[in-house]
């Protein structure tokens, strides 16, 4: 027995909006979960669970169909879906009279409820949410039925706001599996046992790393479960250390090779960091020419010795001026603004 | 703190050198301007211990001088390594902890800074007139609200703001960006929103249209008037039916009857019940034709009816349906344009930096604005009597603004610095730089250096300075590289010790 676990594809989302590329990453989305069912389509897996959140928004009625046309064509793959807060079953939702494909298991209710796969002889737990929040843990006290097979719980949330679940309390409740949705980085939480599958695709620029799908296997009569890296592009944290030989141009390069090493397509987030010489422009906005790049923060400080600085100017705007923000934890702003007033300061002397 | 002597090595153009100073006004008399800035520089590094690291500006020799009724000798030599620093007490006979700031308790806890503005005054880079007024505006300006006369406080926030403006525009940019982003949805929304009212509008004909297919004129249902209209033709042809049965049987009757009947009236009779007969046969067959017609006409009309009905609800079902995923796509824009508007209201990593550039504007103007009123203000006491005393009275004070505007109050009046003659500017320089000396140095004693500062200054201007100088409890080493100061002071009988280094 295979299966394929997913969440959180958001299909519909539009991310980095505003950015030359978000129209494109828009498409990627559907493209990604369309090569999931491609995939599953070349290699069929008996079960296929998506946690919630197939969609980012209520979905449209020519969306749903799409997705079902998709699920027709994996007709040896039975498809479980849960709706998690994004695409939560509203009263005027088209997931509440939409008529699915018959290889598809939509659990319709805000309560906890079991689909015994007859193929599989796996029983499968889920409730879809009717509600943006739910505050109360609607997975408290769910045991799995009585019967011989796997027994496997889709939950979504996990946050206050969000169906707070026990995973180990669960766990402990004897499912096999508890395929989770909501937090959108993939992890594992019990090894084999429960998953956060994380989305497909990254949507906002704060979820860094790798994303993808779970996929489980039964070996040996044990089940397996393992992440299967999947997205077009990632977001990435890019550091590059400034120091007192560097310069613009040396930023520059550095910055082109280490995105040539990390992969062109992702999307990235730099951070300079390190003490530049004082007298050193840097125009960070430039940098942003050299691939995707969402924001660049200028975390460098310029290489002054505040100490002996004080010491030397002391009794004078300069020296009151440092002794001013000295003596006391600075605030980002507060550094920034001791560094920017030096710098002035000196940079103008005669 | 007075300087005894000096020696340096291998420092500048001098080889090696060896001076005493006197207590007094010491006149160093060198053609060479670069040996005189020589010395100066070798006096402020040896006490400050600058660029020493900078390879090329290394030095080494010793200083002796007095400081509390004691006698001390700082040597330094940079040229070997590791370099060596020594501070020795001599009436204690011993040596001094220089990384425990030996010398900076004996500097009285003096900066450099301080030590730049109070102890070195060079000469004003303009001659005289309108520069030389500029300048020492500039240079008052500077010291009033800094105590540094290097610090260009205008072009330090010129810079602060240039800076700023920087990241605004950058920040104004994006805000554009995410603005037009918003109005991108905006425009959607509002296509939708007309999208929807066509709906509405399309759907309320829809449903007039059939409901106008349900309401015949006469205002009943028309397919109840349908199926009542058939009921009444289908009555009306078993009506004749029943006609055409009975004509039969009474044709029937007259038939036999005409047979069996005894008399001729009787078989008359019959006849005409045959006739009758007939008649109503043919009638009733004539009116079911008519009646059929009629019934196979409702019908087919009935059909159409309904299949038109049927039709109608399709495209208003249609219409319906796709209202629903038009207003749904509507919801879904406008939740996605409140979470980028509440995104983009955010702050950036832009408004940081602005907020630290105000910041730091902010700081510096309240800082300069404490120094001008703590100060400025004595200094320009300081800087008044110090020219009262060197004018016997004639200029009686000088009036300062924060801006480095500067009036001299005279016995004729208030005039500008930019309308006084280059005497009273040469004067007002002077003045400001010993009061801003007074002030910096609060305490603390320490030797004065000026730097071929009356180069330009006229024959009345430094005989006064001079005069005033004589009297004033200060160790002056002037350096100049022309006699004219020692011939007034010989000629107004000022002792000096005049050093040559050739």
């Amino acid at each position: 027995m295979r299966f394929i676990h997913l969440a959180d594809v958001h299909l519909g989302a539009v991310p980095d909006r505003g950015c030359p590329w978000s129209e494109k990453r828009e498409n990627e989305i559907w493209e990604t979960f369309r090569r999931v069912i491609a995939g599953i389509r070349e290699n069929p897996v008996d079960l296929l669970f998506i946690a919630g959140d197939l969609f980012h928004r209520q979905p449209l009625l020519h969306e749903l169909n799409e997705v079902n046309e998709l699920f027709t064509s994996i007709p040896n793959t039975k498809v479980y879906l849960i709706a998690g807060e994004h695409d939560c079953l509203k009263k005027d939702s088209f997931y509440r009279d939409f008529s699915w494909a018959e290889n598809v298991v939509f659990f319709s209710k805000e309560a906890v409820t079991c689909v015994k796969d007859e193929k599989t002889g796996v029983y499968v737990y889920g409730l879809s949410y009717e509600h943006e929040k739910i505050t109360a843990n609607l997975y408290e006290g769910i045991r799995p039925a009585e019967g011989e097979g796997l027994h496997i719980l889709l939950a979504h949330g996990g946050d206050a706001l969000h169906c707070p679940l026990n995973v180990s309390a669960l766990t402990a409740a004897g499912f096999d599996y508890i395929a989770l949705g909501h937090v959108h980085t993939p992890g594992i939480l019990v090894r084999d046992g429960a998953a956060y599958s994380g989305a497909l695709e990254p949507i906002h620029r704060s979820e860094l790393g790798m994303h993808g799908y779970m996929e489980g296997r039964v070996e040996n009569g044990r089940l397996r479960v393992e992440f299967v890296p999947f997205a077009m592009r990632n977001y990435e944290q890019l550091l590059l250390n400034v120091d007192e030989k560097s310069t613009q141009i040396s930023l520059e390069e550095a910055l082109k090779e280490k995105i040539y090493l990390t992969g062109g397509l992702n999307i990235y987030r730099v951070i300079l960091q390190g003490r530049r010489r004082p007298e050193l422009l840097l125009i960070p906005e430039k940098l942003k020419a050299f691939g995707n790049i969402t924001e660049v923060l200028d975390e460098t400080k310029p290489n002054y010795d505040l100490k002996e600085l004080s010491e030397r100017y002391a009794g004078t705007l300069i020296g009151d001026y440092i002794a001013s923000f000295l003596g006391k934890e600075l605030t980002i702003t507060e550094e920034k603004a001791l560094f920017y007033g030096l710098q002035a300061l000196l940079e103008t002397s005669i | 703190m007075i300087l005894k002597k000096m020696t340096i090595y291998e420092y500048g153009n001098i080889k090696e050198k060896t001076i005493s100073f006197s207590a007094g006004i010491n006149v160093f008399c060198e053609e060479n301007a670069g040996e005189i800035l020589a010395i100066d520089d070798f006096l402020h590094r040896m006490l400050f211990d600058t660029d020493s690291s900078v390879p090329g500006l290394e030095y080494h020799g010793s200083i002796w001088f007095e400081q509390a009724g004691k006698n001390y000798c700082l040597t330094r030599n940079t040229l070997v390594h590791p370099s060596i620093c020594q501070l020795f007490c001599e009436e204690e006979q011993r040596e001094l902890n220089m990384e425990n700031g030996a010398l900076r308790e004996l500097l009285g806890g003096m900066s450099e800074a301080v030590y730049r503005n109070s102890v070195c005054l060079t000469k004003p880079k303009s001659s005289g007139g309108a520069d030389l007024a500029r300048e020492i505006r500039k240079n008052v300006q500077s010291l009033m609200r800094g105590k540094d006369s290097s610090v260009d406080l205008g072009r330090s926030q010129q810079m602060l703001k240039m800076w700023r403006k920087g990241y605004q525009t950058q920040k104004n940019r994006s805000a554009k960006e995410k603005k037009q982003e918003l109005e991108k949805i905006s425009e959607r929304l509002e296509y939708l929103e007309l999208e929807l009212d066509g709906f509405r509008g399309k759907k309320g004909r829809e449903e007039e249209r059939l409901n106008s297919l349900e309401i015949s004129p006469e205002g009943e249902k028309t397919d109840q008037a349908f199926r009542e209209q058939i009921q009444k033709l289908q009555n009306k042809d078993r009506g004749m039916l029943f006609a055409m049965g009975f004509a039969v049987v009474v044709g029937l009757i007259g038939f036999f009857g005409r047979f069996q009947a005894a008399d001729g009236m009787s078989r008359i009779g019959m006849d005409v019940c045959m006739f009758c007969a007939v008649a109503v046969l043919v009638y009733a067959q004539s009116a079911r034709r008519k009646i059929r017609s009629e019934y196979a006409r409702q019908k087919k009309a009935r059909v159409r009816f309904l299949s038109q009905k049927e039709k109608q609800k399709g495209n208003l079902e249609s219409l319906e349906s796709a209202q629903r995923e038009r207003l749904m796509c509507f919801t879904n824009l406008q939740m996605e344009y409140e979470a980028y508007e509440s995104e983009s209201s955010l702050p950036t990593s832009d408004d940081i930096e602005i907020q630290a550039l105000n910041l730091a504007l902010d700081r510096i103007d309240m800082l300069s604005g404490d120094i001008y009123r703590e100060f400025g203000r004595r200094t320009e006491i300081g800087a008044s009597r110090i020219l009262k005393e060197l004018t016997n009275g004639a200029c009686e004070e000088i009036l300062m603004n924060r801006e480095g505007a500067i009036q001299i109050r005279t016995f004729d009046g208030t005039i500008p610095l930019e309308r006084s003659g280059k005497e009273i500017l040469e004067l007002v320089y002077f003045s400001v730089h010993m009061a801003v000396r007074v002030r910096l140095l609060e305490n603390r004693q320490i030797w004065f250096c000026l730097e071929n500062i009356f180069e330009n200054f006229g024959n009345d201007s430094l005989e006064m300075i001079l005069q005033w100088l004589q009297i004033q409890d200060e160790q002056i080493i002037l350096y100049t590289d022309r006699e004219k100061e020692m011939k007034i002071m010989d000629e107004k009988h000022i002792p000096y010790k005049k050093i040559r280094l050739q």
